[in-house]
């Protein structure tokens, strides 16, 4: 077959027979008005606050801790930084500190996709600060999405020389779906980007967070430990999410490994969250959880979805006593 | 604004339905990532319909919306996919084509979306990797690992050149 032949080939597989389409415009256009229109109030916010500080603005970026409308969100204190263990699959590069109130709660995620912390409020469109670090400066627009010339409008973030990405330099935080980036103290370089928050003085929540946020490995708490972990498994996805509105339940943690070109996937969460993953899930309900493992190809794996659900223990649904050793 | 995004979108969704199948091998799953694309492309249409290359500027925003959606696991947690609605039985015409499916499904995201990209949307290696947001050299080299994975899962040669 040749690369031609290639084309042609996936040329007729798109023709192939598909049910009726799904897709509703009505239903995009109410959605996609209410983001536009939240990013425009998160605008007019700043763009008033910018406004009523005046000439104040600018020398208040240079404050470590500015003086701020929000409120913080009232959220659990991470566990004091430790050097991150190998017995844990999920470690954060960095962690927040302060938050402002529309935040609820933090959700983590590492793999093939991104290592990423991920302040998180409620709602359908809810407010998202994500937070990533990068060994090397990232290209200015590094989606390729921000649809115009990206551009650095250079602010002080805490003690560096840091700088919003935006397509208007005259609007640092790019019509609400903005991206604050600064070095850390080791040479990587540290990213908030933030959407659906629409919060007064935008600029200096933004920039308290960015301020507050440190950086060194932590091994994130997960509900579980596995003894026996199949020596073949390397990690593919593992994330902590807090999505209640979405899932039913307040939390969901999911390990995704790959084997021999099998995808096992392990889904803990509160009684009544759905399993997660490619095959036939086996489920069990101990200590207030449940666990459910889903193997699409056991026999790639090695082992069975109901070998490996008894090799899980489950640690309770106290979050306080979760573990950091995980594996092992 | 809303006469062109509807204009737009009426025109290319069948496009648009069609890359996202490739991306991810399930017409119903596909709809989900349209139905995902045209929500942000409507919230930043004034944006985006001031766009030199709106096709570009929609196909990022579908190959994005796929890479984030696997990044966040988000297919695992959201299949809208019911037990009644499965695909219609193929014939023996589209056996073929079916099991080119099942090897691009077999394909990491990355390397799924870097041939579809160059392969069935006749992209050049610069313009796709503007699309994905990497170097030319990553294009380059995610093209032939998915080629060569690609002739390993078909067990035929794709050799180099045209037909």
């Amino acid at each position: 077959m040749t690369d031609h032949e290639l084309a042609t080939k996936m040329k007729e597989l798109a023709e192939t027979p598909a049910p009726p389409p799904r897709i509703d415009l009505d239903r995009a256009r109410r959605i996609g008005g209410r983001r536009r229109r939240v990013r425009t109030t998160a605008l007019v916010l700043g763009c008033a606050a910018v406004v009523t500080a005046g000439g104040l603005t600018a020398v208040s970026a240079f404050r470590t801790t500015p003086p701020l409308a929000a409120p913080a969100a009232a959220l659990p204190k991470p566990p004091p930084v430790a050097p991150a263990p190998t017995d844990n699959p999920l470690v954060a590069k960095a962690s927040f500190g302060w938050l402002p109130e529309p935040i609820k709660g933090i959700e983590y995620g590492v793999g093939g996709h991104g290592d990423y912390a991920l302040a998180i409020g409620r709602g359908d469109l809810a407010p998202m600060i994500w937070l990533a670090v990068y060994d090397q400066e990232p290209p200015l627009d590094r989606r390729h999405d921000m649809g115009g010339r990206a551009v650095r409008v250079p602010v002080r973030v805490g003690d560096r020389d840091g700088y919003w990405v935006t397509t208007d330099a005259q609007d640092p935080l790019n019509q609400g779906n903005s991206y604050l980036r600064w070095p850390t103290a080791d040479g990587r370089w540290a990213e908030l980007n933030a959407y659906y928050l629409a919060l007064p003085d935008l600029q200096q929540v933004l920039l308290r967070v960015a301020g507050e946020v440190t950086f060194a490995n932590r091994a994130v708490p997960l509900p579980l430990h596995i003894t026996g972990l199949p020596e073949a498994f390397r990690v593919a996805d593992v994330s902590l999410w807090r999505r209640p509105d979405q899932d039913g339940v307040p939390w969901r943690a999911v390990l995704s490994y790959s084997s021999n070109g099998a995808l096992a996937t392990i889904t803990v969460t509160p009684p009544g969250g759905r399993a997660d993953g490619l095959g036939d899930p086996k489920c069990t309900t101990k200590n207030g959880l449940k666990a459910c493992v889903a193997i699409d190809r056991p026999t790639a794996a090695g082992i069975t979805s109901q070998e490996l659900l008894s090799r899980i223990s489950l640690v309770g649904p106290d979050e306080s006593k979760w573990t950091t050793h995980v594996i092992g | 604004m809303d006469a062109g995004f509807t204009e737009y979108v009426t025109a290319r969704a069948a496009w648009l339905r069609k890359v996202a199948y490739l991306l991810c091998g399930d017409w119903h799953r596909a709809d989900d990532l349209v139905q995902s694309s045209i929500t942000r492309l409507y919230a930043n249409w004034p944006r985006a319909s001031r766009a030199d290359n709106l096709d570009g500027y929609a196909r990022r925003t579908l190959v994005n919306t796929f890479l984030a959606e696997q990044r966040t696991s988000w297919w695992r947690r959201v299949d809208l996919r019911e037990k009644d609605h499965d695909p219609p039985t193929p014939g023996a015409d589209v056996e073929m084509a079916l099991d080119l499916r099942a090897a691009l499904e077999r394909l990491p995201v990355r390397q799924r979306a870097t041939v579809v990209l160059r392969y069935f949307c006749d992209l050049p290696v610069a313009e796709t990797a503007r699309a994905l947001g990497c170097s030319e050299g990553t294009v380059k080299s995610q093209t032939a690992k998915a080629v060569d994975a690609l002739r390993e899962l078909l067990r035929e040669p794709i050799r180099e050149g045209r037909a």
